[in-house]
């Protein structure tokens, strides 16, 4: 299967008072049409950045790298012109970000501006617009779609204020949705509502998903494949059933245990010691050495992301250990 | 944005006296142009900072996410939500160039002559008689007071029917 999205060794860096960081260092990602893939990582662990970096909305203090290949579809994104990548931006690849309650703009009824994000790229009259984008408020699962096309986002709760910014992200029928912590600042059943909608749309709609996230709860059993980010680099990858029962990297184990179950014997819930480094603290070598229990001298250099022979690859030294 | 801080520097009453002084018979139109032209370095200030609170509210990010093009960013997001400050900027600004035009009538370089009545030259006319007859002062001074309330209370109303999260 050919990629519809592929991301090959992405670097951004911040030229800072304090010297260049690196918070995103050589990224490689690969989305086929129709599939989902989980983001998975700490705070800090760039995975927001390298979501901003598809579309081009870093801020402007960052840089994207010279090798960094970024393609949607065969084009170049990276290199390509303002006003073509314009026209990616929400008919072709779409994005849903973290918090609702400020990502609708306050002075619009909530219809209107997903009305504006399909006249943004369709030209059709206005009424025919406001008829799909009631629609789409009716696919996303809002009830009385006509009366919360009116209303203005503060008259709408977090849940319905997402399904509103996932509406409008659904508006030109994109191939592509990144969803940057889409449910973080909602309530838990809430969130699972959430999740559910965008399983459905992407069933329905065909759209391959990115979802970026920190909780590796929602991801069991929701996504085909999860890449593991740690410190600016995925450390691990494959498909979600594999990684969720052979986890290989002392990161991702370290991850999933600290995630309570509701299957199985209750046991105590393990932190990960400490916190992700800033991007000027990483160590050289594997970035995960300083909170990494079974750390030997060969994790003085870095790992590179290598195959472990059940369909799945780990950056991790620990599987040549004599 | 630092011309405009040093165009704020120079007393306005100054530039506008220098022009007057300068300008052999300004009528009233080109009268109104002037004060207009030295009358919007402040505002601009203000607008500025309120755009750059404004450009970095994720919605913006959001709409940018969405395709939305420059000029519609600037038309649909950015504007509208600075306009609140605006807004009581631009009333601020009435009840200070009416008092402005009265200064300087006062003064007696006002672009505004008889027969033409000014407020602000009635006040003036009336400086002699102040002591036998003070109405011919207090008179257009309370009309000023009142056009300026009055401008200034249209504002705030404005600003509140605009806002929906008030309304």
């Amino acid at each position: 299967m050919t990629a519809l999205l592929t991301i090959r060794d992405l670097c951004v860096t911040f030229d800072g008072r304090a010297g260049k960081t690196t918070p995103v260092d050589g990224v490689s990602l690969d989305l086929s049409a129709g599939e989902s893939l989980a983001l998975v990582g700490e705070s800090g662990c760039g995975k927001s950045l390298t979501a901003l970096a598809i579309l081009r909305l870093l801020p402007h203090t960052a840089t994207v790298g010279q090798g960094s290949v970024i393609r949607y579809d065969g084009r170049d994104l990276i290199g390509m012109k303002d006003e073509t990548l314009r026209e990616v931006r929400g008919a072709e690849i779409a994005m849903v970000f973290q918090d609702p309650m400020t990502s609708l703009n306050p002075v619009y009824s909530a219809g209107s501006q997903i009305t504006e994000a399909i006249l943004a790229h369709d030209h059709m009259p206005t009424s025919q617009a406001r008829d799909r984008a009631m629609a789409l408020l009716e696919e996303v699962g809002i009830a009385d779609p006509a009366t919360r096309y009116r209303q203005y986002p503060h008259e709408l709760s977090g849940g319905m204020r997402q399904r509103v910014l996932i509406a409008a992200a659904l508006a030109c029928r994109p191939k592509v949705l990144i969803a940057d912590e889409p449910t973080t600042a909602l309530d838990v059943t809430v969130q699972a509502q959430i999740l559910e909608v965008l399983d459905r749309l992407r069933a329905s709609h065909d759209m391959a998903v990115l979802l970026i996230t920190h909780d590796l709860g929602i991801v069991a059993g929701r996504t085909d494949r999860v890449a593991v980010m740690y410190a600016g680099r995925i450390i691990e990858h494959g498909t979600t059933t594999t990684v969720f029962s052979r986890p290989t990297h002392p990161y991702t184990r370290a991850l999933l245990a600290s995630v309570p179950r509701i299957d199985g014997p209750v046991q105590r819930l393990s932190p990960i010691r400490g916190s992700v480094p800033t991007p000027d603290a990483w160590p050289s070598g594997c970035r995960f050495q300083p909170r990494c229990p079974y750390v030997f001298d060969r994790c003085a250099d870095y790992p590179p992301l290598r195959d472990t022979g059940d369909g799945h690859q780990a950056a991790c030294w620990l599987e040549e250990r004599p | 944005m630092r011309t405009v801080d040093g165009a704020i520097a120079i007393p306005r009453l100054f530039i506008l006296l220098l022009i007057v002084a300068a300008w052999d018979s300004l009528t009233v139109v080109p009268f109104i142009l002037v004060i207009g032209a030295t009358g919007w370095f402040g505002t601009s200030r203000l607008v500025r900072a309120e755009v750059q609170r404004i450009k970095s509210e994720p919605f913006v990010l959001a709409a940018r996410a969405l395709g939305a093009t420059r000029r519609r960013l600037i038309l649909r997001h950015l504007l509208p939500n600075a306009a609140g400050p605006l807004l009581v900027a631009a009333t601020l600004a009435v009840g200070n160039v009416i008092l402005l035009e009265a200064g300087l009538s006062y003064l007696g370089v006002g672009g505004v002559r008889p027969p033409t009545p000014s407020w602000g030259s009635m006040i003036y006319e009336g400086k002699s008689v102040l002591v036998t007859a003070p109405w011919l002062s207090i008179f257009p001074g309370l009309a000023i007071l009142v056009t300026v309330l009055a401008v200034n209370l249209i504002g705030e109303a404005l600003r509140d029917r605009l806002d929906p999260r008030s309304a």
